[in-house]
């Protein structure tokens, strides 16, 4: 081949060939991806067992949250004489002011907890949600969950019987009523009748306090 | 040879040339600068080691009460002396650090020089409490 009209000469060429095909690797190699030349091992598995560790130190959180909201919720209930807000003050039965000690448990524990699924079935209050993370780690996408039942013992069956024998209590003879049921009656400065129960339930986290309370006696032995 | 050839001599050998230092200098460049030649292996044993320690210990029974229990009531006394307990798996010379949900905290054997190994969540009579495990460098700063 002739090289009359050639403007650069074969050399040149191979030179400038060169730096592009090294400037491109350079620029592939250090500057565009400078961490994917790293081989990550068992990064995905890695990535789980940590999740694994993350749930169940989340779950002894929960478990140990609903303890001492079961305590908390206790306190309330007594501190609210046996009903879950301030709305009612005596025991007024066949009304709304009836107490339901479970009920107003229940709906106590979840405002002061934050858990939704919570119910009492045969003395065992029962807490139900799910624990989920969810990650994408090298292009692998997971959610990793448990679905938590968290059962804690709650009895009310001594107040339950307290209030049941109060409610049927006939002539308002309630020293008779509630004899053996260690149940304090009193009289308040107005003169109303006043009933106090200590607390029976084990408690850690918060001191005992004794349910009190009053019942409209008109509201009584009504069969 | 015409004065061209002469011309053209010279361009094609300091292309040569260029071409070489091309070759030396980028060589220079991977070796030297990007020495990532080697696998690195990457796990998250020693991290998840540490949280594993932390969770049992939080669950482990000191005198009849669970460590987490002894937390949230504030009950520190026992603590330091329970934290001697723990294996040696993250270091030695364990602490915890109890940061509560006003931003209070509490030291328990731990000094301004440990490292933060992991950390749990506790719920407290007023708010949740963070609890960090410690461990280690106790010598330094003549602390000890």
């Amino acid at each position: 081949m002739s090289r009359k009209g050639q403007i650069i000469g074969f050399m040149p060429l191979l030179a400038i060939f060169v730096l592009i095909i090294l400037s491109f690797a350079l620029y592939s190699f250090l500057v565009k991806s400078p961490d994917k030349d790293i081989g990550i091992i068992g990064d995905v598995q890695g990535s789980l067992i940590k999740d694994d560790t993350l749930l169940d130190t989340n779950l002894f959180y929960s478990e140990k949250k609903a303890e001492l909201m079961i305590e908390k919720s206790l306190a309330d209930l007594y501190a609210y004489h046996g009903f879950s807000d301030s709305a009612c003050v005596v025991w007024n039965f066949n009304s709304l002011c009836e107490p339901d000690f479970e009920k107003s448990f229940v709906e106590l524990f979840k405002k002061n907890s934050g858990f939704t699924d919570v119910k009492i079935e045969n003395k065992i209050l029962i807490i139900k949600f799910k624990e989920e993370v969810k990650k994408e780690i090298n292009n692998v996408k997971y959610t990793y969950w448990k679905d938590v039942e968290i059962k804690k013992d709650v009895d009310f069956s001594k107040e339950k019987e307290i209030a049941s024998k109060v409610k049927a209590c006939s002539d308002n003879d309630f020293e008779k009523c509630l004899a053996g049921t260690g149940v304090s009656i009193g009289k308040d400065s107005s003169g109303s009748i006043t009933f106090s129960m200590e607390n029976n339930k084990k408690q850690l986290f918060f001191e005992n306090t004794a349910l009190e309370f009053s019942v409209d006696s008109s509201t009584t032995a009504i069969i | 040879m015409n004065k061209k050839g002469q011309y053209e001599a010279i361009i094609d050998v300091a292309s040569m040339i260029l071409i070489v230092l091309f070759l030396i200098g980028f060589s220079i460049i991977f070796i030297v600068v990007h020495p990532k030649s080697e696998v690195s292996i990457k796990t998250s044993a020693d991290e998840n080691q540490c949280s594993v320690l932390l969770l049992n210990f939080l669950k482990m029974n000191v005198d009849g009460k669970q460590v987490a229990d002894l937390i949230i009531l504030e009950n520190y006394d026992v603590l330091g002396d329970s934290l001697k307990r723990l294996p040696e798996a993250c270091g030695d010379d364990y602490g915890l650090k109890l940061i509560n949900a006003d931003g209070s905290s509490k030291s328990i054997n731990a000094n301004p020089f440990s490292i933060e190994k992991s950390e749990a969540k506790l719920p407290g009579k007023n708010g949740d409490i963070k609890v960090v495990l410690t461990s280690g460098m106790r010598d330094i700063g003549g602390l000890k």
